[in-house]
Formats: C-alpha cells, sequence, structure tokens
C-alpha cells in the first residue's frame, strides 16, 4: 500500500525539475561575474558581522568617556563615536541586526505573499477576487504612511522579538503585494498545463500539487523577489529611523547609525560614511546576487 | 565626436548653473536689506496664541500682538499695554477681606491703535477674557483665568478684575496666551455661545494686532512675513521686515545660516555647536533657560518607595559629565525645580548628591540589594533592573540614556531602554506612558514659568489622570506649602514657602533634576540688539529694537 | 471601453470604503493622539484636557467619529484640521500645488534621462555603457535619501571652496539655495508666481528646484533605466525589428521608429502608475529641503495627530492609486491593439 504510493510520488517527481537543474543553475550563475562578486561581498560581510562582535574586546554599548569621537587608533581601527563606543564592533553588529531584519522581512514578505498569490492563482473567482481587491488596498496606501501609522499602533505591544519582530512585521506585511501577484500570475499560466492536469489524474490534493508542482516552477520570480526584497528593508528601515519609528538605540543597525551619524555631518562625517558605505554595498550586492539569479533560474526571463 | 557632445552638455550645464547663481546672488543682495530673516523648525498651527500653544506660535505672534505685560529677559514682569504692573505695593491689588479672593486694576496705555487704525481700549482687554472663557475657544488651559468671578470697565483706559480667591501669578495671566485681541475685529465670532467659530477664523491666519509689527502674508510650510508698524506706540522700529522661515531639518537651517540666508537659527542643535563656533560672521550666545530635564521615579513601584534606593541613583550619577560630554558644558547641572534665575531660588539645595558610586553602593547594601553573580544587584530573588523611557529620536536624550546606563551598571544596577515618540511618552491618561504611569524611571523636561508656582506637579491631588504628578509623590506639608503658595501676595513670604518646598523635593527626591537646558541661538552679526530670553516669551520679546548694521560683513 | 471603465471604477468604490475604515479605525486606536500635544505643558489641567477633548470632538465612538469623517470628506471641506481650525481642503491647497511642481519636475526628468540611458545601454547591450547604467542604477536604489540629501546639500550649498571662472571670482561655495521654494526676492506663493512670473522669480524657483530634483531623481532613473532597457531588449529581437533592419532602414530610423514606439508602451503605463505620487509627495526629501509640500503636511499632522488631515492626505492617495491603476489598464489597451478589455 504504502509502496505504491511512494511509487506516485516517484512518478511526479520525475515531472518536477530535473536533478541536473540546480547543477545548471549554478553554472548560469557563475557567468554573472557581478553576481559571484556580490555573493562573495555578502558572505565575507555575514562573517565579519557574525565573528567580528566575538572576536573584538568591545561590547558594541562599551563606553569610554575619554576616548571620544577619536578618527581611528589600533585599539579602535575605524575611530569611536561621540560616546567613545567603538565603531567597528557597532556596524559589524549593525550588520547582524540590519541583514536579519532585511532577511526576515523579506522572508515573511515571500512566504506570506507566495501563499496569497498561490491560493489567488489556484482557486481563481471569488478567492482570487478577494485576495487581489486586499493587494489593491495595501498597494493604494503609501507604504511609509501605512508603515507609521502601524508602528505607533503596536509600539508598546507586548510581540515576539521585540522591537525588532515588530519592524519585521511592518515590512513582510507591507512588502508581500509584489511577490503575490508574481505568484499569482505564474500559477493561472501553469495550472492550465497539462503536468497539471496529470498530477490530478494521479489523485494528487490540492496541497500536494501546490506544493510539489506549482511551487517549483514558481520559483524563478520568487527567488528574484526576495533577494531584491532583503534590499528593499535594509533601506526602509533606514528610511524608518529618519522618521524616528526605526529601530531604537541602544541596538545599533546601520539605519539608525546613519541617522544619528548625520546630525554630526559637520564635525564628523566619517560616522556616517561608515554604515551609508556598508548599506550600498550590500544592497548593491544583493541587487547582483537577484539579476544573476534571474538569469539563471529561468533563462526565458533574461530580456 | 563623443568628447565634443560631452563637452557641449558639460558648457551648457556651467551656463545654466551660472545664471541660477547669478540669481542668487542678487537674491542675497536683497538679504542685506533692512529684512530679519529667523527660523523655526516648526510651523505655527495659527497667528493666535490663544488657540494653538506652540513655541512656533509665540514666536510669530509676539512681533504682531501684544499683552498688558511681557517678561524680559532678567525674568522681570514689565508692562506692555498696561501703564504699570498692579502690586499690593502700588495699591492695583487688594486682598478682600475674610479670604474672598482679591481685587486687581488695571490702567492701560493710551494713544495705541490697531494696525487698522482703531483705537486700543479696555474693552478689548474684556473681550479677550469673554474669548478665553468662550466654551468652544479651544485653547489649552483657562489656570488663572477661571478664577476671575468679575471684569469691570471702570472707563475706557481701566479695568478691573476681581479673583474668587488670593492668585498670586495674576499678572502672568496677560502676557503669553493672555495676549489682547481686537474687540472690533473678532466681535461676531463669538456671539454664537455654542458656536466655535472663533478656532475658525480668518484672523487667526491674518492677525490684527498693536505690536511693532505688521502680519503681511503667510505662505504655508515656506515662511511668515511681518512689515514694520509706522505709528508703533514705541516708535516705527528699526528694521523694515522680519520674515519667519519654516525649516525643519537642522543640517538645512545651518546651511541657510552659512550661507547668510538665514540671520536667526533658533534653539540650533547642541550637536552643531563646534560648527557653528567655526562661522565668523555668526554670534553664538547661549542662554540658560528654565527648562529643567530630569529624571523620574516611578513611586507607584516599591524598588522605588525606598528613600535610600532613589539616593543611591542620585550619588550614581555624574551630572557634570553629562554636561560636559554631551552638552558641550553648555547646559548647567540643575539641583531644583526652579531655575537659578527665579526669585524664589533655593541655593542651599544644590550638591545635595555629589557623584559618589561608593556611596551608592553603600546606600543599595543597606536597602538590602547584593550584588548577583552577574554583577546586578538582587533582593529577594528579584533582580534590579529597570525600564527607563525618553523621547525616541532625540538625540541627546538617548545619548544621556546611554550614559546612564553606564552609571548605574557600575553600582549593579541594569538599565533597559524603552523610549517611545513624543505623542506616546506624554500621551494622555490611560495611554501615554507618563500619563498612564506605565513607566519604571524617565526622562523628560518641565518648562517652568517665571512663577515658581509647580502646584500642579507635585500636589498629591495631581497624580493622574488628574494632573502632571506622574512621579506620584505624596508629602503632606509640601501639599500644605503649595496651596498656600499661590495664596499669598507677599513675595518675601512666598520665597519662604518656595524655598522650603525645594528642601522637601531634595531631601525626598521624587525626581533628579539633571540639567538647565540652554538655548544655543546663533545670529549673524549684523543683527544688534538681539537679546535672548529665557522665559515663554521667546527670543522675539525686543524685536521693536533690532537693528541692521549694515556695515557688518553679514556674509 | 465605457462599460468596462465605469465597472472598474464601481468596483473600486466598496475597496475604497474599506481602505478608508481600517484606515481611520487604526490611526484612531494608536495611543497618543492630538491631546499629547499638550502633555508638557505643566498648566494644561486635567480639566482642560477634558475639555479639549470634547471640543475635538474626540469622545464619540469610532463609528460616528468615522462616519462625520466620511461626511464631511464627500460634501468637500474634508473636515477642519483639529490644530490649525481650516478647513483641509484649503491647506492641501496651499500644499499640493508645490508638490505637484517638485514631483512633476522630477517625473520629467528622471523619466526622459531615464528613457536616454535605457535605450543605450540596450541598444549596446554588454558594453561599458550598459555595465554603468547597470551600477549606476543599482547605486541609485542603494542611495538612502536623507543621506543623500544632506551630503547634496553641504557640497552644493555650503561648501568653502572658491575658484575664478570667466573673471568672476567665487569666494565660497553657496552655490545653490540650501532649502525652501523661494528666497527673500519673491513675494507670495507658487500661484502668485504663476500669475505674475517674473525673471528672478522664475531663476530663484529654478534653483530651489535643482537639489530636491536631483535627489528625487537619483533612484528613479535607476528604475527607469532598469525598464527602459529589458523593455526595449525586449522589442529590438522582435521580428518586425529584424525586418525593418533588413529593409535597409538606417540603425538610427530602426531604433528611433520602430523598436522605441513599442517599447514606450510599457514605459507609458509605468509613468501612469507614478502619477499618485504628484498628489503624495515624497516625505523624506521635502523635509530636508523645507519643501512646503504635501508630504511635510502629512508628517507634521502625524505628530499631531491631526487625524482629518492625515486621513484626507491617506485617503486622496488611495483613491489615486487605484485611479492610476485603471488610467494605465486603459493606456495600455489603447497604445497596444492586442489587448481588448473584457
Amino acid at each position: 500500500m504504502t509502496g505504491l504510493f511512494e511509487q506516485r510520488v516517484e512518478t511526479d517527481a520525475d515531472i518536477a525539475p530535473p536533478k541536473g537543474y540546480w547543477t545548471g543553475v549554478w553554472r548560469r550563475f557563475c557567468k554573472h561575474r557581478l553576481a559571484v562578486a556580490g555573493l562573495v561581498v555578502l558572505l565575507l560581510l555575514s562573517v565579519a558581522c557574525w565573528l567580528g562582535p566575538v572576536v573584538i574586546p568591545f561590547q558594541f554599548d562599551d563606553l569610554d568617556l575619554d576616548h571620544t569621537r577619536a578618527l581611528f587608533s589600533w585599539q579602535h581601527p575605524l575611530g569611536t563615536d561621540e560616546l567613545g563606543q567603538d565603531t567597528l564592533v557597532r556596524l559589524l553588529y549593525a550588520g547582524r541586526v540590519s541583514m536579519t531584519v532585511g532577511v526576515a522581512a523579506a522572508l515573511v514578505g515571500v512566504l506570506v505573499g507566495a501563499l496569497i498569490g498561490a491560493l489567488a492563482g489556484y482557486y481563481g473567482r471569488t478567492l482570487d477576487g478577494f485576495l487581489m481587491r486586499l493587494a489593491d488596498m495595501m498597494l493604494s496606501v503609501p507604504v511609509l504612511m501605512l508603515i507609521m501609522v502601524l508602528s505607533t499602533f503596536l509600539k508598546d505591544r507586548a510581540f515576539p522579538g521585540g522591537q525588532i519582530g515588530i519592524i519585521v512585521f511592518i515590512l513582510g506585511l507591507t512588502g508581500w503585494m509584489t511577490v503575490s501577484r508574481l505568484v499569482r500570475a505564474e500559477f493561472l499560466s501553469l495550472r492550465e498545463q497539462e503536468f497539471i492536469d496529470a498530477a490530478r489524474a494521479c489523485g494528487l490534493n490540492d496541497a500536494q500539487i501546490i506544493l510539489r508542482h506549482l511551487i517549483p516552477n514558481a520559483l524563478a520570480p520568487i527567488f528574484v523577489a526576495a533577494t531584491l526584497g532583503v534590499a528593499d528593508a535594509i533601506m526602509m528601515e533606514s528610511a524608518l529611523s529618519f522618521l524616528g519609528f526605526g529601530i531604537q538605540p541602544p541596538v545599533p543597525t546601520w539605519g539608525n547609525m546613519l541617522t544619528n551619524a548625520q546630525q554630526y555631518m559637520i564635525d564628523t562625517p566619517w560616522l556616517a560614511i561608515y554604515p551609508g558605505v556598508l548599506i550600498f554595498l550590500t544592497t548593491v550586492s544583493v541587487n547582483y546576487v537577484g539579476d544573476g539569479l534571474r538569469d539563471a533560474l529561468d533563462p526565458k526571463l533574461k530580456r | 565626436m563623443l568628447v565634443n557632445r560631452v563637452a557641449a552638455l558639460g558648457i551648457g550645464l556651467v551656463v545654466a548653473w551660472l545664471c541660477l547663481d547669478g540669481c542668487a546672488g542678487q537674491k542675497q543682495l536683497q538679504n542685506n536689506g533692512l529684512t530679519i530673516i529667523f527660523h523655526q523648525q516648526q510651523e505655527p498651527d495659527a497667528l493666535n496664541a490663544m488657540i494653538s500653544d506652540m513655541v512656533a506660535t509665540s514666536d510669530a505672534v509676539r512681533p504682531i500682538q501684544e499683552g498688558l505685560v511681557a517678561v524680559d529677559d532678567q525674568l522681570r514682569v514689565v508692562p506692555v499695554l498696561a501703564t504699570v504692573v498692579p502690586s499690593v505695593e502700588n495699591g492695583l491689588v487688594k486682598a478682600l477681606p475674610k479670604g474672598q479672593g482679591m481685587v486687581v486694576t488695571w490702567p492701560l496705555r493710551r494713544g495705541v491703535t490697531w494696525h487698522d487704525g482703531k483705537p486700543f481700549t479696555s474693552d478689548d482687554v474684556s473681550f479677550t477674557y469673554r474669548v478665553i472663557m468662550h466654551k468652544n475657544t479651544r485653547i489649552a488651559t483657562r489656570d488663572g483665568f477661571d478664577k476671575i468671578s468679575r471684569v469691570e470697565i471702570l472707563d475706557p483706559y481701566t479695568i478691573r478684575f476681581t479673583f474668587r480667591q488670593i492668585y498670586a501669578p495674576h499678572e502672568l495671566l496677560w502676557h503669553n496666551t493672555g495676549a489682547i485681541l481686537p474687540k472690533h475685529v473678532l466681535e461676531s465670532y463669538i456671539q454664537d455661545p455654542d458656536g466655535d467659530s472663533i478656532n475658525k477664523a480668518p484672523f487667526n491666519r491674518h492677525p490684527v494686532g498693536t505690536g511693532p509689527f505688521k502680519f503681511k502674508e503667510w505662505v504655508s510650510g515656506d515662511h511668515i512675513t511681518m512689515v514694520a508698524n509706522e505709528r508703533y506706540w514705541r516708535g516705527r522700529p528699526k528694521v523694515d521686515a522680519l520674515t519667519m522661515r519654516i525649516v525643519p531639518d537642522e543640517n538645512a537651517a545651518f546651511t541657510l545660516l552659512k550661507s547668510g540666508e538665514l540671520d536667526l537659527y533658533q534653539s540650533a542643535s547642541i550637536n552643531q555647536f563646534s560648527a557653528l563656533k567655526k562661522l565668523d560672521h555668526v554670534r553664538l550666545s547661549a542662554m540658560p533657560s528654565l527648562t529643567w530635564e530630569h529624571l523620574d521615579f516611578n513611586l507607584g513601584l516599591p524598588i522605588f518607595q525606598d528613600l535610600r534606593v532613589r539616593r543611591a541613583i542620585a550619588y550614581a550619577i555624574d551630572k557634570e559629565q553629562i554636561s560636559s560630554k554631551i552638552y558641550h558644558g553648555l547646559y548647567a547641572v540643575a539641583h531644583s525645580d526652579l531655575a537659578p534665575l527665579s526669585w524664589a531660588y533655593n541655593r542651599s539645595v544644590e550638591n545635595r548628591y555629589p557623584h559618589n558610586p561608593a556611596q551608592a553602593r553603600r546606600l543599595l547594601d543597606e536597602a538590602g540589594w547584593h550584588p548577583g553573580l552577574d554583577g546586578i544587584r538582587v533582593k529577594d530573588g528579584k533582580r534590579f533592573s529597570i525600564r527607563i523611557s525618553t523621547t525616541a529620536g532625540r538625540k541627546t536624550r538617548e545619548l544621556t540614556e546611554l550614559v546612564l546606563k553606564h552609571y548605574l551598571k557600575k553600582v549593579g544596577i541594569e538599565l533597559v531602554i524603552d523610549n517611545a515618540p513624543g505623542a506616546i511618552l506624554f500621551g494622555p491618561y490611560p495611554t501615554g506612558i507618563l500619563k498612564g504611569l506605565k513607566f519604571e524611571m524617565a526622562m523628560s523636561a518641565w518648562s517652568a514659568a517665571p512663577d515658581p508656582d509647580n502646584f500642579s506637579l507635585w500636589h498629591s491631588s495631581q497624580i493622574p489622570p488628574n494632573g502632571q504628578n506622574h512621579v506620584q509623590f505624596r508629602d503632606a506639608e509640601l501639599d500644605q506649602l503649595l496651596t498656600d503658595g499661590t495664596r499669598s501676595l507677599r513675595r518675601d513670604e512666598r520665597r519662604r514657602i518656595y524655598q522650603r518646598a525645594a528642601e522637601i523635593l531634595a531631601d525626598k527626591l521624587p525626581m533628579i533634576p539633571l540639567l538647565y537646558w540652554s538655548q544655543l541661538d546663533p545670529i549673524n552679526v549684523r543683527v544688534r540688539h538681539f537679546k535672548p530670553n529665557p522665559s515663554s516669551m521667546g527670543n522675539m520679546w525686543n524685536c521693536y529694537e533690532w537693528e541692521v548694521d549694515t556695515a557688518a560683513a553679514g556674509r | 471601453m465605457g462599460r468596462y471603465i465605469l465597472r472598474r471604477v464601481l468596483l473600486a468604490l466598496p475597496l475604497l470604503l474599506g481602505v478608508s475604515f481600517i484606515l481611520y479605525v487604526l490611526m484612531r486606536l494608536a495611543p497618543g493622539g492630538p491631546e499629547a500635544v499638550y502633555g508638557q505643558n505643566p498648566h494644561v489641567r486635567a480639566e482642560d484636557l477634558a475639555r479639549i477633548r470634547e471640543q475635538m470632538g474626540l469622545n464619540d465612538p469610532i463609528i460616528v467619529a468615522y462616519a462625520k469623517w466620511l461626511w464631511a470628506f464627500l460634501r468637500g471641506n474634508m473636515g477642519f484640521s483639529l490644530f490649525t481650525g481650516r478647513p483641509v481642503v484649503a491647506m492641501l491647497g496651499d500644499h499640493v500645488p508645490n508638490t505637484f511642481l517638485l514631483m512633476g519636475a522630477s517625473l520629467l526628468f528622471s523619466v526622459s534621462m531615464g528613457v536616454l540611458f535605457g535605450v543605450i545601454s540596450a541598444v549596446r547591450q554588454y558594453s561599458w555603457f550598459d555595465y554603468g547604467v547597470t551600477t549606476f542604477a543599482f547605486f541609485g536604489y542603494s542611495m538612502p535619501t536623507f543621506w543623500f540629501g544632506i551630503v547634496l546639500m553641504m557640497v552644493l550649498a555650503a561648501n568653502d571652496y572658491s575658484f575664478a571662472l570667466g573673471g568672476y571670482h567665487y569666494e565660497t561655495g553657496h552655490w545653490l539655495p540650501a532649502a525652501g521654494m523661494f528666497g527673500a526676492s519673491f513675494d507670495g506663493n507658487l500661484i502668485d508666481w504663476l500669475r505674475s512670473p517674473t525673471w528672478v522669480g522664475t531663476c530663484d524657483l529654478g534653483a530651489h528646484l535643482v537639489m530636491p530634483v536631483l535627489v528625487l531623481s537619483i533612484v528613479s532613473i535607476a528604475s527607469w533605466s532598469r525598464y527602459a532597457r529589458s523593455s526595449m531588449l525586449e522589442v529590438i529581437r522582435a521580428d518586425y525589428v529584424r525586418m525593418a533592419r533588413a529593409k535597409g532602414l538606417s540603425e538610427f530610423r530602426v531604433i528611433a521608429r520602430h523598436a522605441l514606439r513599442n517599447a514606450m508602451i510599457p514605459i507609458v503605463t509605468l509613468v501612469a502608475l507614478a502619477l499618485p505620487a504628484l498628489f503624495a509627495g515624497a516625505t523624506i526629501t521635502e523635509q530636508i529641503f523645507a519643501w512646503p509640500g504635501v508630504g511635510r503636511l502629512f508628517i507634521d499632522s502625524l505628530g499631531k495627530s491631526d487625524y482629518p488631515v492625515v486621513m484626507a492626505i491617506m485617503f486622496i492617495s488611495a483613491i489615486l492609486v487605484i485611479l492610476g491603476n485603471i488610467l494605465a489598464d486603459i493606456l495600455y489597451g489603447l497604445l497596444d491593439p492586442r489587448i481588448r478589455f473584457e
């Protein structure tokens, strides 16, 4: 009995992308030189951010009030800020937070978006109408405004993950619409194709069809949207910090470090340059990786 | 070929830019005229101090409208539309027998006209009182005005107010929100006892006053311009016009000051201090203000009900270092809820809690808080970990919190930062963090009036939702003192009362005064007779004296 | 066609009603509120706050307050601001033209530059120019607006360089006015300038526009050039373009007459989608450059919880986004004959 079912699952796997698929993707990805460079930069940055604060003998919130706004020294290679906190360790720690926020928010956005897009695209009709109206509704309100209202609303409420959780939730909640539209469009065209009919004929239920057959085929736009979502979330967090709605001190993020530094732009511009460069480097790398992924995952998409 | 095109494009851009720059130069030339341009970070809601409780409003209204009195830069109350400030000494204030209240007679200035030519009389003063008490006037507070029981017009230049009870700071009712309004312009707006048209009157955007400058135009979000009043009773002001420019970003304000597009950059960011010092066409004045920053305890929490704990925290903090490291030494260390400039200030409370971490540790040991494994003190299994809240986004406050965290860690107390935007921190009961008593420790500032009365901050009847005593301080002696304080008309008696109140506050320590704010007002050297004013009068209080020195290199 | 538009508009109505209700409830449930403005004045007593609440109508149940707001909005004056006492429509009237000018100028600039860059990089695919544009685009995407704005201001409006050019000595680098919309040379607002444009006023306005437009454009030039590039690449390989080339037409003619026209279809619809921003403005850029636009009005009003103003701005933007969507679909149908309206 079970054997029969396993047999069936095996057959389905043949309809899904062939085994050599990922090798091909990787090969095509490697052809995109800038994308590879971006991936390397991202890996290096992550390693530095997660290992750095462990190795460096300062905490990100250690004060040294006798050595404030130092330029650089052996002790503090990137200098110190207005309270004598070590800029390097703060930057690296901030990198953890910013990248976590970016990745988590993009994940939430993509998961929500893929789910909604899948449901809308697969079932169509009323559900589709309702979900797409919901997306229209979200799209019709200026995102920054919605985020500001939401964060005033959520502030001061118990939330998993504290303020980082709130930011991730808000960014995810306001960032799923593009993904859901992409996934829905993909599903609308896929569900009419023969291999889905075949799967249905094999007796698979809706959940199995969606998870095993439709999602793998819609991966390309999802992946690309996810990578771009990471960059968007990092940028959005810094914009929110500027408006006073972001993650609050003492937890550093690149966004709030940049915001704080803009008050000292006239005196100590380097405090603004470091986080600015890191945000730039990360988002550019992420964008290149996304670009490379798009070309690699689906040659059709390459325009 | 390509090179040629790029060159052509470049030349085109340079030419375009020179054109634009030429215009900019022309504009600067006009700027050197007799117009003084001052800055405000926010836009006023309305040009009527009665319905808009903002610093920006008071700045914009000050040159246009006048009150019966003003507060000068030494915090003295001086007559403006009145000829003399009534007091017991000059016989114009009389206490009624059997504590039935008091009578205040105001002699008014003759020969003052409104900007539209109509004469100013006691009718206008009585009308202003009627507007304040109108049911739907959106005034921030009627505190004091609601103690007036009768208004009598004795003659066109004399008016008499009868108060239900003795109210010592009565003259200060007439300097800010009580700026006199023209009856002949606004009378029709308060005819309907249930209407609220006074809040919507066109006057609020196009005011008529008796002041040295006449309103000219208000371009929303950009600037408000006023021109010299030729018939001003003190004589025509020496400059032709004043312009208020609304510039929300402090880097932009700095840049405008640097380039000479702005003469006065008010309440400049303290973080720009060293950069401002480098501008040679700018004079920096740092004026100690009446606003004092303080660290509040939530006395509703058992942990803070122990006086030794509160004192330990006071000893742990190095106010001098906060002042020098974060505020460039511009903010003076505070010891009391009254400013040293105040006539009721008590010098004996100064330096009662000098920086002394050893003493702090001793007090905490005494109170039963002993260091735990991680260095944080523990009592009955509870770690000494306390949340602190302040305005999110206020850079200097956020820095101060980090330093406080650092100090308290050294004596074994953990401080967890939990800030909120101003609207939530100062929000109303029950959602606001302070008024809703949802804080553990908080850092904020109160702005003191020239009068030392702080009844609403410390009296036990003023604990939220009733008032502003969110630290929930209860002290029978202080309650009595604060009640007596406004019921006496004698300065020496009042001084004794408030000095004793300061003793109690320093002793029982419901909050720790940290620093007095300083107003940093960089101004172009070409402006003369600028005298910053620490009270709520603001810097415009003597704008009728301001002059432009055309010879000074104002850039 | 007419029926299609009517149907779309009718479908949008319940959607908008839903949006407005959710926004209103969210806004009212947020902690804080308009009374917080008085929270730092020690002389405002509990009785004063109670009176102010009553005067501002904050004691009404949310449903009633929402109905009152909606009625005021529909009647046209959009209610009265809680703080200025002015009709919201008058306040918008002061700010909308300024935002329209700023956003219009930057849309025009960024679309034309973006299309130019995008087309060239598509025609010269994988050339240095193409790589340059791609990098620039990512650079634009990754630049936090406020940071770029402040850097630009410091370089162009207040630097310490001096140089001589054409016999003219520039003492300091006050090359452009730092912020604001009009300098001291001009009285009145944008409408006054439109009524009687003077040369000085025009130059002045232009000079004040340069920096905010640059800041807004750097991000959008990036995305426009990406869109234009991909749309052009798709068209350039199409059979009819090869056909045109085969006929022996010059490369310029092929690109300009045949390819560009069709490549512009998606761009035009995207422009239609960008139109609502002409109203909503740019919060951060307006804040930095003290531009008196709708974005600043919004953030000021949100800070004070001036409910009628906040609601009006959000709701009008929502309406415009939906209208922009409909317009984009219609344009797409008009420009591309292969598409028919259902």
